[in-house]
C-alpha cells in the first residue's frame, strides 16, 4: 500500500531543468507502508513478537569459595529446537561474567557493550571496575531503552576488591543485588533444587555439582530449557569453565536404567 | 503486590513497606528495601515498576543533595515533595514513571509531615496513607486506631496490627516488611518483620 503525497508536492519543477529529467521521476513520491489496516496497534503487536517467553535456564549463587554460574544451551523458536549448542555464559572480561536470557542478540551485543565499558573505566581510573558499578551501567543503559521491546534478563557475576558479587539485570531496568538468582522459563524448576540443597559453606565440588543438578531438573521438566549444562566458577583469580555436561546424559547418571525382572516371556509357539 | 503505608505521629513520622521483589510467579529476593533515605530528615518510600522505582528515586535523591550543595541549606519536606511530583507531571505525557511515593519529612519550624504523591502526579498532604493491594487492609485499620498525636509505642503498635492483616488476610501477602522513622534526630531504619529469614552471604 503507497501513501500518496502528490497532493503535497507542487506539480511544475522549482528551476529549469531539462524535460528528460522531469520524465524520469515521473509518478508521485511516496512511501511504503505496512500491509494492515490497524496503524496504530501495528507497532505494539511488533514489539509483541520480538517479546518471548525466555526460554532458557540460568542460574548463579554465592558462597563462600565465590560464585558458581551455570546455564542450560538451548534456543527456540517457538516449538522448533533452533539450537543445542548456545553459549549462555557470556565472558564480560577475566573476572566478570554475564548469563544470557532472553533476545540472544540483545544479549550478546549489550555483553560486549558492557565489556568495552568495563576496559575504558579500567584505563580511566586506573583499578578495575566493580561489579555494582558495572551492572549499574548495564542497568542504565538498558533503562534508557525500556519500552522499545529489548528482551534480556542477566545476572552479572564477578569477584571484585569487596569479594563475590551478584546482581541481577533485565530489560525492564530492575536491578536486584542477592545471593541466589535463576532466571527463565525454567527458572522456578531450578529455583526448587537450588533452594533446598543451598547451604553457605559449600565446598566447589559441591556448589558444582549443586548447579549442575538444578539445571538438569529445569531441563526435564521445560521444553524450552535443554542441550548442554554448563558451569562456570568465579574465585578472586577470576572465572573457570569448570564443566559442560549433556543433559541427556546427565539423566541416565542420575537415574541409571535398572534391568528389570521379566515376569512372563513369549514363548514361540511349536508347529502350526 | 507491593504494600507501602506510613503514618505521623508526635513529633515523628514512620513508613512501612513490604521487601519482595516479585517477577510474575516468583520472588527473586525477601530483601530488598523500598524506603530511600533521601536526606538526612526524609524519607521516600516508593513502590511501582522496578527500574522506574530505583532510578525515580535516584533521581530525586540526587537534585535534592544538589540544592543542598548550590544553595547551603536542605530543602523543606513540601519543596521535596512539590519537586517529586512536578518531576512526575512534567515526565507524565511523555515518558511516565509508574512509582507511587510516600515521602516523609521533618522540619525543624513545621515539624513532621507526610506526602502521599502516586504515578500520575497526584499530591495530598495526610496523616495517613498507604498504596498497593496492603492499602485495602491497612487504610481501614489506621482509620480505626489512628488518633493524632500517637506516641513511637503506640504507631509501632498500629504498624504491627496493618502487617498481621495483610500477611493474614492478602492472597499474595509478603512475608517480610521494613519500617523506617524520621524524627528530629533524622532518618533511620527502625525494623524488621521477617517471617521468611533470606539467605545472607557473610
Amino acid at each position: 500500500m503507497k501513501l500518496d503525497t502528490s497532493g503535497l508536492e507542487s506539480a511544475a519543477p522549482l528551476f529549469g531543468v531539462t524535460s528528460e529529467l522531469v520524465d524520469g521521476f515521473s509518478s508521485a513520491p511516496s512511501f511504503e507502508l505496512p500491509v494492515t489496516t490497524d496503524f496504530d496497534g501495528f507497532q505494539k503487536e511488533a514489539i509483541q513478537m520480538v517479546k518471548p517467553a525466555r526460554g532458557t535456564t540460568t542460574l548463579a549463587f554465592i558462597f563462600k569459595e565465590g560464585v558458581m554460574v551455570a546455564a542450560d544451551s538451548r534456543a527456540s523458536m517457538g516449538g522448533y529446537i533452533s539450537s543445542q549448542s548456545v553459549k549462555k555464559i557470556i565472558e564480560i572480561n577475566p573476572y566478570m561474567l554475564g548469563t544470557m536470557a532472553g533476545g540472544a542478540a540483545d544479549c550478546q551485543f549489550w555483553h560486549r557493550n558492557l565489556g568495552i565499558k568495563c576496559r575504558l573505566h579500567e584505563l580511566a581510573n586506573k583499578r578495575r571496575i566493580s561489579v555494582t558499578g558495572a551492572s549499574k551501567l548495564l542497568a542504565n543503559i538498558l533503562y534508557s531503552y525500556r519500552g522499545m521491546g529489548l528482551s534480556v534478563g542477566t545476572m552479572i557475576a564477578g569477584w571484585d576488591e569487596t569479594g563475590p558479587g551478584l546482581y541481577y539485570v533485565d530489560s525492564e531496568g530492575g536491578r536486584l543485588k542477592g545471593t541466589r538468582f535463576s532466571v527463565g522459563s525454567g527458572s522456578p524448576y531450578a529455583y526448587g533444587v537450588l533452594d533446598s540443597g543451598y547451604r553457605y559453606d559449600l565446598s566447589i565440588e559441591e556448589a558444582a555439582e549443586l548447579a549442575r543438578r538444578a539445571i538438569y531438573h529445569a531441563t526435564f521438566r521445560d521444553g524450552a530449557s535443554g542441550g548442554v549444562a554448563s558451569v562456570y566458577y568465579v574465585g578472586p583469580n577470576g572465572w573457570k569453565k569448570l564443566s559442560g555436561d549433556d543433559v541427556g546424559e546427565l539423566h541416565y547418571k542420575y537415574y541409571p536404567v535398572m534391568p528389570s525382572t521379566v515376569e512372563q516371556e513369549m514363548v514361540e509357539v511349536a508347529g502350526a | 503486590m507491593e504494600c507501602v503505608f506510613g503514618l505521623v505521629g508526635n513529633g515523628f513520622a514512620i513508613v512501612a513497606a513490604d521487601t519482595s521483589a516479585v517477577h510474575s510467579i516468583l520472588v527473586h529476593k525477601s530483601n530488598e528495601d523500598k524506603i530511600m533515605i533521601l536526606d538526612s530528615h526524609k524519607l521516600i518510600a516508593a513502590s511501582g515498576e522496578p527500574g522506574d522505582r530505583v532510578q525515580f528515586t535516584e533521581y530525586i535523591q540526587k537534585n535534592v543533595a544538589l540544592y543542598q550543595f548550590r544553595n547551603g541549606i536542605p530543602l523543606t519536606a513540601v519543596a521535596a515533595a512539590n519537586f517529586t511530583r512536578g518531576e512526575l507531571a512534567t515526565a507524565l505525557r511523555k515518558n511516565p514513571y509508574f512509582v507511587n511515593i510516600l515521602l516523609a519529612g521533618y522540619d525543624k519550624e513545621t515539624g513532621p509531615s507526610l506526602y502521599y504523591i502516586d504515578y500520575i502526579a497526584t499530591l495530598h498532604k495526610v496523616e495517613k496513607g498507604a498504596f498497593g493491594y496492603g492499602s485495602y487492609f491497612s487504610l481501614s485499620m489506621m482509620d480505626r486506631h489512628f488518633h493524632s498525636g500517637m506516641s513511637v509505642e503506640e504507631a509501632i503498635d498500629l504498624v504491627d496490627k496493618c502487617i498481621l492483616e495483610i500477611r493474614s488476610r492478602l492472597v499474595v501477602a509478603p512475608p517480610n516488611f521494613v519500617i523506617k522513622i524520621v524524627d528530629k534526630d533524622g532518618a533511620r531504619e527502625y525494623a524488621w518483620r521477617e517471617s521468611v529469614k533470606e539467605a545472607v552471604a557473610v
